[in-house]
């Protein structure tokens, strides 16, 4: 998901990837099938059957695993705000980080290696932007950015 | 600042070349491929030894083999055809499917998904390769009830198959679950997935809820045989109807496991070909979903004759029985989706009709076994062969083929022969309906089943099954030349193919490309 806001003296863009399922729709869901993995583990555990149990508990770690890659997956997200003199990417992966850049050191490249990435790169930063992006969001991306760089540079 | 971006013309890399693509490939499509080849192979080498079943019980007495031989023949089959056949094929068209009808460009775990395809031809090499050991292929039944497995010199290669069939089917099915809660193209809430969506994900959940009890049930005939457990082992102070219970509290989903796609499928071919929408969308999913919920409470119908109490005995009847009210609200959709539609017989309408009919054929033989007085009867007779028979292939696999000709177009971009495959159709239909009908005669005359020799008295309906099964295990040779001449000829296929289909699926081009929807599509409420 990609949007753009034109402000007074800056330009905004908010990326996120698409999802279809809230975080907390996921842990609903994923949790009550560990709830249910669990019940019977236990439930077998008392009439006798215990090794179901431990087979429960595995099954139920892979699926906090699963749940954890989505909820990272989910949660990232990327702002860029440029104006005249500096870049400002802020962004959440793992942690949320936020970093102001001189606009007149960097650049926006896109690298066709293995699929289309899209790099801002400053100095010996180099950050990439909406990895999580279909190729229609990202060609959208490549024209705002391209369009907003050339209209700074002439303002 | 740069003010021009350096763009390099953008490429989509297609598929790798040679053996590679199909050891790596993490591509929905490559890996559908995969599985429903895999599973066609294991169906026809499950097929191989029904003939061979169906061959040695042609007249009574023993002609081509001995009692064990015949009966590592009927545990092999019952193996190869649930976990190797008609399971795989459902994962196969899952893969093929789920990504296109929800308009997501892959599975949300594509190495997984390599990974849990590959592990499957695997846990089969394995389970196979005890046929070269002392001891040979196991023989106690695809029940594997202990202490009876405890005893086969080869248990541990068996133990070890089914676990990592389990680890394959685990990562397949949450590889569903995630694509289907979390890649659904914007606007597309879960009411309005297609059916066959919906029978995944409910398909998936039964396996993820179930599979720690295999798991479980497995390992502990391990310890029994080889670490001085007892845990099913009456002389130990352990308990072999205890085993009966846990694996029928995995068995009896696993046989929803194998049905509920099978639904969505139908739903799908019905609606298309009568062109009308599917009457009652949503009571469809509500009735899976009850379907699913009963499957974890009726297990101990499969052993009545066990002994248990009689409270029991009346419970698990009765929660049988319930299972017909959403099955029968399933079938009644159908129908009246039919009803006053602009029906054309295709091949795949032609498999889902026969489906509608023979799967509640085996549904009623289901409910005269629900019943527990009568049950005591016809336990462990032929009856209750054909009655799951009925079920699995005129059930299963029938829609496994109906989904083939439904879809093959969009796959291959050629369209089958429609003469062959109405040919194909018949051959099937006339040879499933000869195997099996006439095993509810001998069944209810009180043939046993699992012998490898049977009293004079059966010997006419015997001779009629067997020749039915020859001609429908013939006729699956047909089925392999039309997919295969398909794939390489044949009229080019538009890409809604079907003047009634309606999905995601229908709006690419066909053949599929190698990458869809990369682009999430819009759906309007």
């Amino acid at each position: 998901m990609i949007k753009f806001y034109d402000r007074k003296g800056y330009s905004l863009v908010n990326i996120k990837p698409n999802n279809s399922s809230s975080i907390n729709e996921n842990m609903i869901f994923f949790g009550f099938l560990g709830l249910l993995c669990l019940t019977f583990g236990i439930g077998f555990f008392f009439i006798g059957a215990t090794l179901i149990l431990p087979f429960a508990g595995i099954e139920i770690v892979a699926l906090i695993i699963v749940l954890r890659l989505n909820r990272s997956w989910s949660s990232q997200w990327q702002k860029i705000k440029i104006d005249k003199l500096y870049v400002e990417i802020e962004e959440q992966k793992r942690k949320k980080t936020k970093n102001k850049f001189d606009r007149f050191l960097s650049k926006f490249i896109v690298e066709s290696k293995n699929g289309r990435k899209i790099y801002f790169v400053n100095k010996t930063t180099k950050i990439e932007l909406g990895s999580f992006l279909t190729e229609e969001e990202k060609d959208k991306l490549i024209n705002f950015l391209e369009r907003k760089v050339q209209q700074f540079n002439f303002s | 600042m740069s003010a021009v971006i350096e763009n390099h013309d953008h490429e989509h890399h297609g598929p790798q070349k040679g053996i590679l693509r199909w050891l790596f490939t993490t591509n929905h499509k490559d890996i559908g491929t995969l599985y429903l080849w895999f599973s066609f192979i294991m169906f026809l080498t499950g097929g191989a030894m029904a003939m061979g079943i169906r061959a040695e019980l042609f007249e009574p007495g023993l002609q081509l083999m001995d009692p064990i031989r015949y009966n590592q023949l009927v545990t092999m089959h019952g193996l190869i055809m649930i976990f190797g056949a008609v399971m795989p094929a459902f994962v196969g068209l899952a893969n093929w499917l789920i990504p296109m009808q929800i308009g997501a460009p892959d599975m949300a775990l594509p190495r997984m998904n390599n990974l849990s395809f590959w592990l499957l031809p695997s846990a089969f090499i394995i389970l196979l390769s005890t046929a070269f050991m002392e001891g040979g292929l196991p023989g106690f039944g695809w029940t594997f009830y202990a202490p009876l497995s405890t005893n086969y010199p080869n248990i541990a290669y068996f133990v070890f198959a089914i676990h990592v069939m389990g680890i394959s089917s685990i990562m397949g099915s949450i590889n569903v679950i995630v694509t289907i809660m979390n890649m659904r193209a914007p606007g597309m809430t879960l009411m309005q997935m297609p059916l066959f969506v919906w029978s995944w994900l409910i398909t998936a959940y039964l396996l993820i809820a179930v599979m720690p009890v295999l798991a479980g049930a497995v390992t502990m005939l391990l310890m029994d045989a080889y670490f001085g457990t007892s845990f099913f082992d009456a002389a130990g102070g352990g308990d072999p109807v205890l085993f009966q219970h846990v694996f029928w509290f995995f068995g009896h989903p696993e046989v929803y496991i194998m049905i509920l796609p099978a639904f969505g499928i139908t739903s799908h071919i019905i609606s298309t070909f009568s062109r009308k929408p599917l009457f009652g969308q949503s009571s469809m999913v509500y009735a899976m979903v009850s379907i699913a919920v009963l499957s974890f409470v009726v297990w101990a119908h499969h052993m009545f004759t066990v002994g248990m109490p009689l409270a029991a005995e009346l419970f698990f009847m009765w929660a049988t029985m319930i299972i017909a009210i959403p099955t029968g609200v399933k079938v009644f959709n159908w129908v009246a989706t039919i009803f006053k539609g602009s029906i054309t017989y295709e091949t795949p309408m032609l498999f889902a009709i026969a489906f509608v009919v023979l799967f509640t054929i085996g549904g009623l033989s289901g409910l005269m076994l629900a019943i527990t007085p009568a049950d005591f009867q016809y336990h462990d007779t032929y009856f209750v062969v054909a009655h799951f028979h009925y079920v699995l292939v005129p059930g299963a696999i029938f829609s496994i083929m109906a989904a083939v000709y439904y879809w093959l177009p969009k796959w291959t971009g050629n369209m089958y022969d429609e003469k062959m495959g109405k040919l194909h159709f018949w051959l099937s239909f006339v040879g499933v309906n000869v195997t099996f009908f006439p095993q509810h005669f001998v069944g209810l005359a009180g043939m046993p089943r699992r012998y490898a020799d049977y009293a004079l008295q059966f010997a006419e309906w015997n001779a009629v099954s067997s020749v039915g099964a020859f001609l429908f295990g013939l006729s699956q040779l047909l089925f392999l030349y039309i997919v295969i001449k398909t794939v390489f000829a044949g009229k080019k296929a538009t890409a809604q193919v079907w003047d009634g289909a309606e999905g995601l699926e229908w709006t690419v081009d066909s053949p599929a490309p190698y990458h869809t929807f990369e682009t999430p599509p819009k759906v309007n409420g």
